[in-house]
C-alpha cells in the first residue's frame, strides 16, 4: 500500500506540470510578435477540410502552440545555462567569448549573389564615372574581437574575404577599415550583447572613411551621450545569455548645421535622427533612425554642395551621425527594403557621392544589391 | 506527430492519459485506437488510407492462416503466408526502393527518366515488419489470430511504438491487447522511462547533433585527424541516445498502457564483440530478422558455407533496410564480415584477448561502421575514414579540433557515462527504494529533468531572426 500512494507522485507531477503550462499558455493573450526574436509569431491555424487533409493545420497548430508557449523567452535561458554548464561554447549560431562578449558566427558566403552583386557595382561605376564612388565593407566583431573569442573558435579570415572584394572592383575608392579597428579592439566597438557595432566602432572608422570621402574630419568635436545603460541585444536573445547589459552612446557633431530628416515610410520630417521612443522597446539599436527603413533623406544647412547616396545595411545607421555636418543632403537607401531603382536618386537628387556601407557578414550573403543597381537605359 | 515535440509532450500525452483512465475498461483499446489514429492522421491523413488498407489485408490473412492451421492445411498456408509477406514487402519495396532502384538500374532497361514516387507513410518500414511478424506467427501456430479487427488494428498502429518503433512482435504483444493491468508501479515507471528517454534525446543527442553538424559541414579535405575523429564520436553518441531514446520513450508509454515491451538496446557500446553488439543494439530488428529470416533460412544448423549464406542475406538486408542508399547496403555488408569472421576465424582469437581491449576493438570498428552510415556516398565515407587515420591530409590536430574538444569535451564525456550501465545503475537503485525521502528526492530530479527537457524542446524552435535587423 505504501509504495502504491508513493508511486503515483511522478505521473501526477507530470499531468498537472504539463496542463498548468498548457492552461497559462491558452490564458495569456496572444502575442502577435516576439520582440526577444524578432520574428512575427505563428498565428493560430485555421480550421478547415483542406487544412486538416493536408497536414497544414498541424503544423500550424504545432508551430503555434510552440511560438506561444508560456514564458517562452525564459525557458530559453534555462537551456542557456544547462548548456554552458556542460562547457558548451557556442549556442545558436552564436559564440559565447570572454567578458561576457557575444559574437555571431560569420554566415558561410553566398559566391554566386557576392559575384553578381559586385559587377553591378562595377557596371555602375563605370557607367556614372562622373560620381565620387567609396565603398567600405566593415568586418565583423568575431573578427576584429578575436581574442575575445572562446579559445581557438574558428572564424573566417575575414580580412582575406575583404582582400578577394576589393581586388574584383573596378572604378570605386575601397576603404579597407580593418587595421584601424584592429588597432583600437582593446576598446569597445561592438556591442557585447548585438551583432552591430558602438558608435566608437563607427567614429574609427569615419576617421579613416574620411579621407577617401574627400572631407575633413579632424577639426570636429563631439558632445557624447549615453542614452542607455539596459540594451540586450540581437544576440542575447539568439543564444540565451541574459548576463550583461550594454552602453549606447551616441556623438552628436558640436556645429552649428542643422538638419531635418524624413523617412519614405514615415509621417513627415523630423529634427533629429535619434529616436528616443525606441530606447522603450527592446531594440535598442533601432534609436538610430528609429531601425531600418527603406529611404532615409536628410537635408542640411551645411552648404556644401555635396549631395551623398549611401547604399547601406543597418551599420550605417549609427555611421550617419558623423556625416551630417559636410553634405547637403544625405540619402540612405537600403536594397533589402526599397524597390526603386538605384537611378531614381542620382537621376532626381543630384547624387555628387555614393558611399556604399555594408558590414561584411550581409555584404557576403545579400541578394539584393544587383537587383537595385540595375541600370535600364531607357528611364524617362 | 514526433514523441520528442512539445506538442506532443504538453497535450497529446496528457489528455491521452486522462482519456485512458477516464472509460471504462472495455472501451480502452477503442480509445488507444483512436488516440493511435489521430497520432498518425495528424500531420498527413492520406498516411491513413495505406495503413488502414495494410490493417485489413493482413487481419483477413492472418485469420485465414489461422484456419489452415487448425485444419492442417499445410500447403494452402503456405502459399497464403507467401502471398502475404511478398504483398507487404512489396508495398514497402514500392515506397522506400523504388526510386532507388530505378535510379541504379533503370539504365539496363534503357530508361532514363526519373520516376515520382509518393512519399512513404510514416513508420513504413516498422508497421511492415510488425504485420509480417503477425503473420509468421500466426502459420506457425505460435499464437492465434487476433478475432477483433479494431485489436489487430491496434497491434499495428499503437502510436508509442508505430514511427520508430521498436518492432513489437505479435507473439509478444497479441496476449497483452485484452489482458493487461495498469499499476501504479507500471504507471511510475512507464513515465519515468518516458521522461529519461526524451532527456536522452532532447538534452543529449540534439546537442550532440550541434557538434556532429558542426564539423561535418567543414570541408572533408582539409580535416585533421583529432576533428574527424571527433564528429564521429559526437554522431557515434547522438545516434545512440536519440535511437535509444526514442525507444525508452515508447517502452515507456506502453507500460503506461500496460503493456510490457522488451528492451530494444541495452548499453551496446559496452559490447566485447560485434555478435555482442547486434544482440545489444536495436535488439527489436536483430531479433526479427533471426526469427524470420534467418532461422526460416536454416540458421546456423547447416554446413558452413550455407551459414555464411544466411548470415549474408541476412545483413544485406539488415543495411537495405536503413535505407535505400548504397552506403547502408555496405554497412550492412560491413558489419555481416565482421560478423562471419568473428564466427569462424577469431572466435578462438577473441578469447584471450582481455575484456577491456576487446570493448575498446569492438567499439572502434562500430564507429567506423556509423562513418559508413552517416556518409552521404561511399567516397565521402572513405575520404573521412581516410582522415580519422591521417591518410591524404597528416594534420593530427588543428584550432578547430582543440575549440570541439573545448566546447562539446564536456559533453561527450557525460555522454559516455550516460551510454554505460552505471548511471541507470544509479537512476533505478534511487527510483525504487522504499526510503520517503529518497523517493522525494527521485521525484524532484525527474521533474527536473522534465523542466530541462521543455526548455531544449522550446529552444530548439527558437530563431531569432536577424536578418531584419542588419
Amino acid at each position: 500500500m505504501k509504495n502504491r500512494k508513493q508511486g503515483l507522485w511522478l505521473i501526477s507531477l507530470f499531468i498537472c506540470l504539463t496542463l498548468c503550462l498548457d492552461i497559462l499558455t491558452f490564458m495569456t493573450p496572444a502575442k502577435d510578435f516576439s520582440e526577444t526574436e524578432n520574428r512575427t509569431l505563428a498565428k493560430s491555424p485555421e480550421i478547415s477540410f483542406d487544412a486538416l487533409s493536408n497536414g497544414s493545420f498541424a503544423d500550424g497548430a504545432e508551430d503555434y502552440f510552440s511560438d506561444h508557449f508560456a514564458y517562452r523567452d525564459r525557458w530559453s535561458a534555462i537551456t542557456f545555462y544547462v548548456r554552458s554548464l556542460l562547457g558548451q561554447r557556442e549556442m545558436n549560431g552564436v559564440y559565447i567569448g570572454e567578458d561576457n562578449y557575444l559574437f555571431l558566427i560569420p554566415s558561410e558566403p553566398n559566391s554566386a549573389a557576392l559575384q553578381k552583386n559586385i559587377d553591378a557595382i562595377n557596371d555602375f561605376a563605370a557607367y556614372r564615372d562622373d560620381i565620387n564612388q567609396c565603398m567600405a565593407i566593415i568586418p565583423n566583431s568575431a573578427f576584429i574581437m578575436k581574442h575575445k573569442l572562446p579559445k581557438h573558435a574558428p572564424v573566417p579570415d575575414q580580412s582575406e574575404q575583404l582582400g578577394t572584394i576589393k581586388g574584383k572592383l573596378k572604378n570605386i575608392t575601397f576603404t579597407d577599415v580593418t587595421d584601424t579597428l584592429l588597432s583600437h579592439n582593446s576598446e569597445d566597438l561592438y556591442y557585447h550583447t548585438d551583432h552591430h557595432w558602438t558608435s566608437l566602432g563607427a567614429y574609427h572608422a569615419f576617421i579613416k572613411i574620411a579621407d577617401d570621402l574627400q572631407i575633413d574630419a579632424s577639426a570636429c568635436r563631439y558632445d557624447i551621450h549615453t542614452v542607455t545603460d539596459t540594451f540586450e541585444g540581437t544576440l542575447s536573445s539568439k543564444s540565451g545569455s541574459h548576463i550583461y547589459k550594454d552602453t549606447i552612446e551616441i556623438y552628436v557633431p558640436k556645429t552649428d548645421i542643422d538638419y531635418n530628416i524624413t523617412y519614405s515610410d514615415g509621417s513627415g520630417a523630423k529634427g533629429s535622427m535619434y529616436e528616443r521612443e525606441c530606447l522603450e522597446t527592446k531594440d535598442k539599436y533601432a534609436v538610430f533612425l528609429g531601425g531600418n527603413h527603406p529611404v532615409v533623406q536628410i537635408k542640411t544647412t551645411a552648404d556644401t554642395q555635396r549631395h551623398l547616396l549611401i547604399i547601406k545595411d543597418s551599420y550605417a545607421n549609427s555611421f550617419v551621425q558623423f556625416l551630417t555636418p559636410y553634405f547637403d543632403e544625405i540619402v540612405l537607401a537600403d536594397p533589402r527594403y526599397c524597390y526603386d531603382s538605384i537611378e531614381t536618386f542620382v537621376n532626381h537628387q543630384g547624387i555628387t557621392d555614393i558611399l556604399y556601407l555594408y558590414n561584411l557578414d550581409t555584404f557576403q550573403t545579400d541578394t539584393s544589391i544587383a537587383d537595385f543597381l540595375c541600370i535600364t537605359p531607357n528611364t524617362d | 506527430m514526433s514523441l520528442s515535440h512539445l506538442f506532443f509532450v504538453f497535450l497529446f500525452l496528457p489528455v491521452s492519459l486522462i482519456l485512458y483512465k477516464a472509460v471504462p475498461q472495455k472501451c480502452k483499446n477503442i480509445i488507444l485506437l483512436l488516440l493511435s489514429i489521430i497520432f498518425i492522421a495528424w500531420g498527413n491523413p492520406s498516411d491513413l488510407i495505406l495503413i488502414v488498407c495494410s490493417i485489413l489485408f493482413n487481419y483477413f490473412t492472418a485469420l485465414e492462416l489461422g484456419n489452415f492451421f487448425e485444419s492442417g492445411k499445410k500447403a494452402l498456408k503456405n502459399i497464403v503466408l507467401f502471398t502475404g509477406v511478398a504483398s507487404n514487402l512489396l508495398l514497402l519495396v514500392f515506397f522506400k526502393y523504388w526510386a532507388f532502384l530505378w535510379e541504379n538500374f533503370g539504365g539496363i532497361f534503357g530508361i532514363s527518366r526519373g520516376v515520382s514516387v509518393p512519399t512513404a507513410p510514416v513508420g513504413i518500414s516498422f508497421f511492415t515488419f510488425s504485420v509480417i511478424s503477425c503473420l509468421f506467427d500466426v502459420s506457425r501456430g505460435k499464437e492465434k489470430p487476433v478475432k477483433n479487427l479494431l485489436d489487430f488494428a491496434l497491434y499495428v498502429t499503437f502510436f508509442p511504438k508505430v514511427v520508430s518503433g521498436p518492432i513489437v512482435p505479435y507473439h509478444q504483444m497479441v496476449r497483452q491487447l485484452n489482458a493487461r493491468t495498469v499499476t501504479a508501479e507500471s504507471l511510475e515507471e512507464g513515465i519515468r522511462r518516458f521522461i529519461v528517454g526524451l532527456s536522452k534525446k532532447v538534452m543529449l543527442s540534439n546537442s550532440l547533433g550541434i557538434f556532429y553538424n558542426a564539423i561535418t559541414k567543414l570541408p572533408t579535405d582539409s580535416l585533421s585527424t583529432v576533428s574527424a575523429w571527433l564528429g564521429a564520436l559526437f554522431y557515434s553518441f547522438m545516434l545512440y541516445f536519440d535511437f535509444s531514446g526514442y525507444s525508452d520513450m515508447a517502452i515507456g508509454l506502453g507500460e503506461v498502457f500496460g503493456f510490457s515491451f522488451s528492451k530494444n538496446f541495452d548499453y551496446p557500446y559496452i559490447s566485447k564483440s560485434m555478435t555482442d553488439f547486434w544482440r545489444r543494439w536495436h535488439i527489436s530488428l536483430g531479433s526479427w530478422f533471426r526469427d524470420y529470416v534467418y532461422i526460416p533460412l536454416g540458421g546456423s544448423r547447416c554446413a558452413k558455407p550455407r551459414i555464411i549464406l544466411n548470415l549474408s542475406i541476412v545483413w544485406l538486408l539488415t543495411g537495405i533496410w536503413h535505407g535505400a542508399n548504397w552506403t547502408f547496403l555496405v554497412w550492412g555488408v560491413y558489419n555481416g564480415i565482421l560478423l562471419i569472421l568473428e564466427k569462424f576465424i577469431l572466435d578462438r582469437i577473441l578469447k584471450k584477448i582481455p575484456a577491456a581491449l576487446r570493448i575498446a576493438m569492438t567499439f572502434l570498428f562500430t564507429v567506423i561502421g556509423w562513418v559508413i552510415f552517416f556518409s552521404d556516398s561511399l567516397s565521402g565515407a572513405l575520404k573521412f575514414i581516410g582522415r580519422m587515420f591521417g591518410i591524404g591530409n597528416g594534420v593530427l590536430i588543428d584550432s578547430s579540433a582543440l575549440y570541439y574538444l573545448s566546447s562539446g569535451g564536456i559533453l561527450l564525456l557525460i555522454a559516455a557515462f550516460g551510454a554505460a550501465p552505471i548511471m541507470s545503475m544509479l537512476g533505478g537503485r534511487l527510483a525504487r527504494s522504499n526510503n520517503i525521502f529518497v523517493n522525494i528526492v527521485s521525484v524532484i530530479l525527474f521533474a527536473l529533468l522534465l523542466v530541462g527537457c521543455t526548455a531544449c524542446m522550446i529552444s530548439d524552435t527558437y530563431t531569432s531572426f536577424l536578418y531584419a535587423q542588419f
